[in-house]
């Protein structure tokens, strides 16, 4: 596994206004608290991971950022704006898309068809830009449903993509994948954050995956924030690695 | 094109009236089942209570011109106005149920509109159980009342108004708000992540589907001359899902053949006094056998048949 | 509000409660709303009707249920099994075929006019509840909606299959991994729900019409409480079967010429401010 690519890396801490500001976010279902006063901070230009263990309150996280699931305390800006209340269609108009980790697509319609119906309604003409980013040209009048799964990911992550979202969000995006299939998806978010100028916040499982690519990374456990910071800060503190990564860091 | 041209003047050819009252029957029941389709079509969800926009714009008609003398163009245009309105108001609220609660809460709305017209306080306006006689002077698109009790000189109306109703559902369906809904249909949440407002567009089809119902009770009110309380209810409701169901609810066309079917069928057992009977097997039959509908179904297999013979003769 | 009128409230949601539990229970357990729940109950009520004539009411309050606890058997293996596959709503559509083609056999039968079933000795008379005298069959009704849902409480909470049914209608997948046989499970229940409609059916001649039109009258009124109630919920189905009596008396009361209608106007306010019904869990 490869350390280098945090050295990249400019600044640890943001000086300006970050892009998403979460700020003591509680989140319940019922009795039950799935998230407990978290803060994170995810500036413009980020590729920023968010890991822990099954039950640390990941995906609550990303439902909380995107609007199905809203905070019962603590507030959600995004561009300095509170958001912790608007509803998922007005999130995406702002700018926060998603990907899912059971891809969630239009399985009846071809690839073409369905980047072209969420391109009209976002205003983005360049569906083309889209296809070609994720490799996905030669399957534009395919049937979505009938394609391959890996294929199937990247025409949902492309969904995410259009309209030219300033916040992508993406959880797991390498559940079920191989891992040269998980490396090449990786290459194109990476791609995507230097050359498209998106904010990438990513849900991941695959630790080394993140610490391979993210520049930040947040550790969640038991529904709060363990440690919070650039990807080699997190990666050697004794607290993670002893609560999460274990003897595999 | 040429069809529907030449279906004006299809009693010319049919040369028998009590074929025309059947199928003028049947195209009106099959307005209401197109109503039913394009909501299973377009949503995923089953209405069984599209009886409640069929009797209401039949009601609303009657009562305008009977009771109050209306015109018949006043009176059908404020029939159809009404039931949009109120669909819409409704639709706010049964679009957020899910598809099984649907069923039930469409069940209970239609119920609820046959119980009203027979409450006692509105048998004035109503006729209560009785139903209400149609009664109206003047004219509509230039025909009297009594033409249009006769079901050939009714015909041209009912046809240009079916064949109106029926391009316009399907020009809808083709277009990129048709689109929009078979997205939703397969993918709510992803529609909702991608900027959409799924729920506005929920409602407006709901309100499409009420107001062909709400034609198809006009056509009822006209042609039949009577509203009794059974096309609110259960029984109306369940004639138009059977017609959607056979006639299936892929195509437009479908649910206008399926209520034709149904008429037919209907004048054929009336008089056994079995017709509950069957309209039950048919149900059972359609879903169980035939899911896509019974008349796609005996097309793929009469096509497939042709298709056998013409290889064994060549 | 006087004692005869919150009894009337009473009786009527018991009789609501045996239907609505029934369909509760099977919705909860299989996912599968019994549209035919109606025709089943009609059937019950014919039969009752046959079966007081030879061998007298209390035989019939036996008997019938009984027998529909046979016929459960037959819906199961039938009907639900061989259609397991199918949605909810192929379902729906498929059970509401089979109770017309029903209805229809029974008018067939018995003729299109009401039957009557005479009130059973001794309970024809009335009661004396504080000055008024009140008909004494009512608070056998009121006893068997009383009694049933005892019943089933005591069922789920404290026997084996009764857990199971809970654990299958919390958790499917968990319930049927830890072993639960939720294949047999589901016979019960079907077969449960049955009877409790043959039960009502029975209960409700001397009480209600027996006529070819009352099991999709009842039906409906039933599909509304489970509604309300909260779909699947059979706490939400017990305590919604008697605010709809409870309303449905208070509506003759108060506005007498609109009362029939207040049961669906309660539905849509109860969807317009707590969709998921009264204790669902889920959102309808």
């Amino acid at each position: 596994m490869t350390a280098h690519h945090a050295a990249t890396v400019a600044t640890p801490l943001p000086e300006a206004q970050p892009l998403l500001a979460v700020r003591d976010v509680t989140v319940r279902y019922g009795r039950f608290t799935a998230l407990r006063d978290v803060t994170l901070d995810v500036r413009e230009g980020a590729f920023h991971g968010v890991i822990g263990p099954n039950g640390a309150g990941k995906s609550t996280l990303m439902d909380a950022v995107t609007g199905s699931r809203r905070p019962a305390a603590g507030s959600v800006l995004f561009d300095g704006r509170e958001i912790a209340r608007s509803r998922i269609a007005a999130r995406r108009r702002l700018g926060i898309s998603r990907s899912f980790q059971r891809t969630s697509i239009f399985p009846e319609l071809t690839v073409g068809e369905q980047l072209g119906l969420v391109g009209d309604h976002l205003g983005d003409q360049d569906v083309d830009a889209v296809l070609e980013i994720m490799s996905l040209a030669a399957l534009r009048d395919r049937v979505a449903g009938t394609i391959a799964y890996g294929d199937q990911r990247r025409v949902d992550i492309a969904l995410a993509l259009l309209g030219k979202p300033r916040l992508l969000v993406l959880d797991e995006p390498a559940a079920g994948l191989s891992v040269e299939e998980t490396d090449t998806l990786f290459e194109h978010l990476r791609t995507l954050v230097r050359e498209r100028g998106v904010t990438a916040l990513v849900v991941e499982h695959d630790v080394d995956a993140v610490f391979a690519s993210c520049d930040t990374v947040t550790v969640l456990d038991l529904g709060q924030v363990l440690r919070s910071g650039d990807a080699r800060t997190v990666r050697s503190d004794p607290a993670v690695i002893a609560a999460y990564l274990g003897s595999a860091a | 094109m040429a069809a529907t041209v030449l279906g004006l003047f299809l009693p010319t050819f049919l040369a028998d009236p009590y074929l025309v009252t059947v199928l003028v029957r049947g195209l009106t029941l099959g307005l209401a089942g197109l109503a039913v389709g394009l909501l299973n079509q377009q949503l995923g969800l089953v209405s069984f209570g599209i009886g409640a926009f069929f009797g209401l714009s039949c009601y609303a008609f009657s009562i305008l011109t009977t009771r109050f003398g209306w015109g018949p163009t006043a009176a059908a245009a404020v029939a159809l106005l009404g039931v949009i309105a109120l669909a819409a108001l409704l639709g706010a609220v049964v679009v957020r149920v899910k598809a099984l609660s649907f069923v039930m809460v469409t069940l209970a709305i239609a119920q609820a509109f046959f119980v009203a017209a027979g409450l006692a306080g509105l048998k004035d306006l109503t006729g209560g159980d009785d139903g209400l006689l149609v009664e109206f002077s003047g004219e509509l698109a230039g025909l009297r009342q009594s033409d249009l009790l006769d079901p050939e000189s009714a015909w041209p109306l009912v046809w240009t108004v079916v064949v109106v109703v029926v391009a316009l559902t399907a020009v809808m369906v083709r277009s990129r708000f048709g689109t929009r809904l078979r997205a939703i249909k397969q993918n709510e949440e992803r529609m909702r992540y991608s900027g959409f407002d799924p729920y506005r567009d929920k409602i407006l089809v709901f309100v499409v589907s009420a107001a062909i119902a709400a034609v198809a009770g006009v056509l009822q009110a006209l042609t039949q001359g009577l509203a009794s309380p059974d096309i609110l209810g259960f029984h109306l409701s369940g004639n138009a899902l059977v017609a959607a169901l056979i006639g299936g609810s892929a195509t437009v066309i479908g649910p206008m053949v399926g209520g034709v079917v149904f008429a037919f069928g209907q004048s054929a057992l009336s008089d056994s006094g079995n017709l509950q009977f069957f309209v039950g097997l048919s149900l059972v039959v359609v879903v169980v056998i035939l899911p896509g509908g019974a008349v796609p179904a005996t097309i793929r297999w009469t096509r497939s048949a042709a298709r056998r013979v013409k290889d064994r003769l060549l | 509000m006087s004692a005869a009128q919150v009894l009337n409230g009473l009786a009527l949601g018991a009789l609501l409660t045996l239907l609505a539990s029934g369909l509760a229970l099977i919705y909860g357990l299989r996912h599968v709303m019994n549209f035919g729940h109606g025709g089943n109950y009609m059937l019950a009520a014919y039969l009752g009707t046959s079966v007081s004539a030879v061998a007298g009411f209390w035989t019939a309050l036996v008997v019938v249920p009984v027998a529909m606890f046979g016929l459960g058997v037959a819906l199961e293996f039938a009907v639900l099994r061989p259609l397991a596959g199918r949605g909810p709503i192929e379902l729906a559509i498929v059970l509401t075929g089979i109770a017309w083609m029903l209805q229809n056999v029974i008018v067939a039968v018995y003729g299109p006019q009401a039957r009557v079933m005479a009130t059973p000795a001794p309970l024809d008379g009335v009661v004396q509840i504080g000055e008024e005298p009140y008909p004494a069959y009512r608070l056998l009704l009121i006893g068997f909606g009383i009694g049933s849902v005892l019943l089933i409480a005591a069922w789920l909470r404290f026997t084996r299959s009764g857990l199971h049914v809970r654990a299958v209608s919390a958790r499917p997948d968990t319930a049927r991994m830890a072993g639960v046989d939720t294949g047999r499970l589901g016979l019960l229940v079907v077969c449960l729900s049955t009877a409790f409609a043959g039960l009502a059916g029975v209960l409700a001649g001397p009480y209600l019409a027996v006529n070819p039109g009352m099991g999709d009258a009842i039906l409906i009124t039933s599909l509304i409480v489970v509604v309300l109630g909260g779909i699947g919920s059979i706490a939400g189905a017990v305590v919604a079967a008697v605010v709809i009596g409870f309303v449905q008396v208070l509506g003759d009361l108060v506005v007498p010429s609109v009362a029939a209608l207040v049961p669906y106007l309660l539905l849509v306010v109860v969807l317009v401010l707590r969709p998921r019904g009264l204790m669902g869990r889920v959102i309808v």
